[in-house]
């Protein structure tokens, strides 16, 4: 999995998004909401910009960051996690970004450092699971000397393991096991995702060609990026040109429409 | 917003001239002074601008707090930030002398409160959505005396005809409220082992919890939204 988050193709942002929105349903489902994947894609592109995604959508935000290259600055931690995971600016979190801090900076193995911050976050911020398994990413990044984090832990991690993580003592390797073994799974769901994924984008490529339209090149390139994209009107190109050209990649068979919806379709690899 | 950042630049934070006890004294004052000429709980990133790189703030709050012993405000922790805020002793007091205020809106009514809440568990839900929870039409004027009042604000648009914009709570409740995250509402809990923390299930099954005959009753208890519930700090 290692060169495919090293590359920094337009598809890697896709892979990451998609991963994030994976994680973000298997972590809402943990925080006793019911939002699934659509849903949970629904609110973050049915929405204005600036507007509140919800509490569901905002754990999607959260994870789509830590894809981002501003996530892995230690520097900002303190003031994006407290802001993102609703957490008081306490010593409680600022004990938890300090030792994430030396984690990250050190060298050695990325999934022990990553086990490590996760039982860390959770001995001292014990109600907040979310940052425990967001800064065990961001430090395996770190550790990987990876552009951007990957999404990865939080969508095969136990939660009984994380939470016996916090009263594991030194010399206990359950919870490191747990971690590895979950990293190992997630590695594997993520290249198959990418390959899956590239899949898609040739697909997409071979029927580049065949497009008219003024918007379609750069509709193909946001569509190797994002995650979805709805019929709107885009800068240049009415409404209407638009649902004209998904009509036409979808008989292509170049890109899905994924909400199975008639109304308000969400278009995407 | 630009140029005020840029007046902040010149502040000298470090104020590496002054011994360190007064340096202290300076920067709690700066501090406070911040916090107290806020209307809006102040952010720990809005007072990282006015001391210097190494200073705690938890620290400086912890000896405003100590200081403030006595008096009849505190510093309460709201919201993600700080506010400076009467103690509810005196709540009295200020209502006998100068009653809620002119500039204090309409407090909730009951049914408002109900409805608050309902966002606040269900978020985002529509107007819609909410007339199906408590089985009648919740009329355009309480969402807009709600939003008014600025506890709640748009959410993403339904994916449903008319794309109506859902209703999610804001900051502002929170702090109002003395939450300091939705995992303080009260009974969240048992709402999520319930597996009820989603309204496609409560639409789908129907309302289980009495909240629905409660809405329409006069009275009954509104204790999640008793305005003097314990402040924080």
């Amino acid at each position: 999995m290692d060169p495919i988050a090293r590359s920094e193709h337009p598809l890697s942002f896709l892979w990451r998004d998609r991963l994030a929105l994976a994680n973000a349903a298997v972590l809402a489902r943990h925080g006793g909401r019911t939002e699934d994947e659509a849903a949970l894609r629904d609110h973050w592109y049915l929405r204005r910009e600036t507007d509140d995604p919800g509490p569901g959508g905002r754990i999607l935000k959260a994870w789509r960051h830590l894809g981002e290259r501003a996530a892995l600055v230690p520097d900002d931690w303190l003031i994006t996690l407290s802001i993102r995971f609703e957490l008081r600016c306490d010593d409680a979190l600022e004990g938890v970004v300090t030792v994430a801090t030396k984690l990250a900076a050190r060298q050695g193995s990325a999934v022990a450092a990553a086990a490590e911050i996760a039982a860390a976050s959770m001995r001292l911020i014990p109600h907040s699971e979310p940052l425990a398994l967001w800064l065990a990413d961001i430090v395996l990044a770190h550790r990987m000397k990876w552009p951007m984090a990957v999404p990865l832990i939080a969508g095969q991690i136990r939660r009984a393991d994380l939470r016996a993580a916090v009263g594991a003592g030194a010399g206990d390797q359950a919870w490191p096991t747990a971690c590895a073994e979950a990293y190992a799974r997630a590695a594997a769901v993520a290249s198959d995702l990418y390959a899956d994924l590239v899949r898609r984008a040739n697909r997409l490529l071979a029927a580049a060609p065949k497009l008219r339209g003024r918007d379609a090149d750069r509709m193909v390139g946001i569509l190797l990026m994002e995650d979805a994209q709805p019929a709107g009107a885009g800068k240049t190109v009415s409404d209407r040109s638009t649902r004209r050209l998904f009509e036409r990649l979808v008989s292509l068979g170049a890109v899905r429409e994924l909400t199975g919806r008639s109304a308000f379709r969400l278009y995407g690899l | 917003m630009g140029r005020r950042a840029r007046a902040k630049e010149e502040l000298d934070t470090e104020l590496t001239d002054l011994p360190p006890e007064l340096r202290w004294r300076e920067w709690m004052g700066r501090v406070e002074a911040v916090i107290f000429a806020s209307p809006e709980p102040v952010t720990r990133e809005t007072l990282a601008r006015v001391v210097g790189r190494d200073c705690s703030l938890d620290l400086i709050i912890d000896d405003i707090r100590e200081e403030l012993r006595g008096r009849p405000y505190e510093l309460v922790t709201v919201a993600g930030g700080w506010q400076h805020r009467t103690k509810k002793e005196f709540a009295d007091a200020i209502r006998a002398a100068i009653g809620l205020g002119a500039t204090a809106p309409k407090p909730l009514s009951q049914s408002e409160a109900l409805v608050l809440m309902c966002i606040a568990y269900f978020q985002p839900i529509t107007r819609g959505e909410l007339g199906r929870v408590f089985g009648k039409e919740i009329s355009r004027d309480v969402i807009g005396h709600l939003r008014s009042l600025g506890f709640i604000a748009a959410g993403p648009r339904s994916p449903t005809p008319g794309a109506p914009y859902t209703n999610v709570t804001t900051k502002t409740f929170l702090s109002h409220f003395s939450f300091e995250s939705l995992r303080d509402l009260p009974d969240i809990e048992l709402l999520e082992d319930a597996g009820l923390l989603s309204k496609d299930i409560l639409l789908a099954d129907g309302f289980p919890v009495d909240l629905g005959a409660d809405a329409t009753a006069v009275e009954g208890d509104d204790e999640p939204f008793e305005r003097d519930e314990p402040l924080a700090g």
